[in-house]
């Protein structure tokens, strides 16, 4: 996947790129793209899942315990989404 | 005919009372044997001696004074705006004997907004694919797109719910608790005791204010928060009622010396 931008890098300043070599570095780009994305919505399940567990302990309802399981759902939906766009994008 | 004081007749009422007072601690002594005697075994001796000790709470019940929760059933939906007398509900700075007698949230009518937008967001994939927006974008990354999309619009529903459920108001037997869950990153809870209220307002406008019933309380109080602030709660002019029969219960229990 390294290769285009390595061959982008040593083409002596000329920008004339074929088109698969275009392609596959739009590719990363968006890959990196998608996996920051996913890694910043990461630290906001953590914070969603830190919040809940703190609100429960502030007004506890019957509840309190449905909510925070929808918490660590979301925050495991989070995990999951971030390592599929890092390893099969 | 005004009474003249008699400095006989209050020397002789002052020697009576003091003759009758060993009389008086023995009573209140024998009193407290018993209460111990009545006590079960199995309770440990410390905290045996701190029930004994501890005076008694003669504090009534809110359905004794309060003409709109003798109405009320004790609720255990917790999720509800407007819950009174919740069961299963505490809070984190309650006291052991303070009972929680209304919990409110804004009414649900309220949180329609979000909903709406919640909706829209959904179908904006359904919308710009119809219009083949995204068609240069490959199979996966497409796929993938829309993947992080809807996980956009699950952490915006999650995210309003939470501002929703835990932005609460509640009303004990001794004080108001307002906890606000403003975002994420923000939350205060601060309380006012009821004898430090001065005033209540509630305010219903609007057309869907007027048809759902409900409406803003603000409390005025002499605590450190002037000001409290209900907004969009259930029923407003009988939380006011409420706070109302709570400040003169309040007052009456001062009066006749019932403060704890």
């Amino acid at each position: 996947m390294m290769l285009p931008v390595l061959q982008l890098i040593m083409r002596d300043g000329s920008l004339a790129l074929n088109g698969a070599t275009a392609q596959a570095a739009l590719h990363l780009m968006l890959k990196i793209f998608y996996v920051l994305g996913a890694l910043i919505y990461l630290l906001f399940a953590g914070i969603v899942t830190r919040q809940i567990n703190l609100m429960r302990h502030t007004v506890e309802t019957n509840f309190s315990g449905t909510v925070q399981l929808m918490g660590w759902v979301h925050l495991a939906l989070a995990i999951l989404v971030f390592v599929i766009f890092l390893l099969f994008l | 005919m005004p009474d003249i004081f008699d400095s006989g007749e209050h020397k002789r009422r002052q020697s009576e009372a003091e003759e009758s007072l060993p009389e008086l601690v023995q009573d209140v002594e024998e009193r407290s044997t018993q209460d111990v005697q009545s006590e079960p075994e199995d309770h440990p001796d410390s905290e045996r001696n701190e029930r004994v000790h501890k005076p008694k709470h003669h504090k009534r019940s809110v359905d004794d004074y309060s003409e709109v929760m003798r109405r009320e059933r004790p609720t255990q939906n917790s999720i509800g705006a407007y819950a009174p007398k919740p069961l299963d509900v505490a809070f984190s700075t309650q006291n052991p004997d303070e009972d929680i007698i209304l919990l409110l949230r804004q009414h649900p009518i309220t949180q329609l907004k979000w909903v709406l937008i919640a909706l829209v967001l959904a179908a904006m994939p359904i919308l710009f694919t119809s219009i083949g927006m995204f068609s240069f974008l490959p199979d996966s990354f497409y796929a993938a797109g829309l993947v992080g999309w809807y996980l956009l619009v699950l952490g915006f529903i999650i995210e309003s719910f939470l501002r929703w459920f835990y932005n609460v108001y509640i009303i004990t037997d001794e004080r108001i608790v307002d906890v606000d869950f403003d975002s994420l990153l923000h939350r205060n809870i601060s309380s006012a005791k009821i004898d430090n209220i001065e005033d209540v307002t509630a305010t219903a406008a609007g057309f869907a204010a007027t048809l759902f019933d409900y409406g803003t309380v603000v409390i005025q109080t002499a605590a450190e928060k002037r000001e409290f602030e209900f907004p969009g709660v259930p029923h407003p002019s009988r939380v006011t009622s409420l706070i109302n029969e709570m400040v003169i219960e309040e007052e009456r229990e001062k009066l006749e010396g019932r403060v704890s």
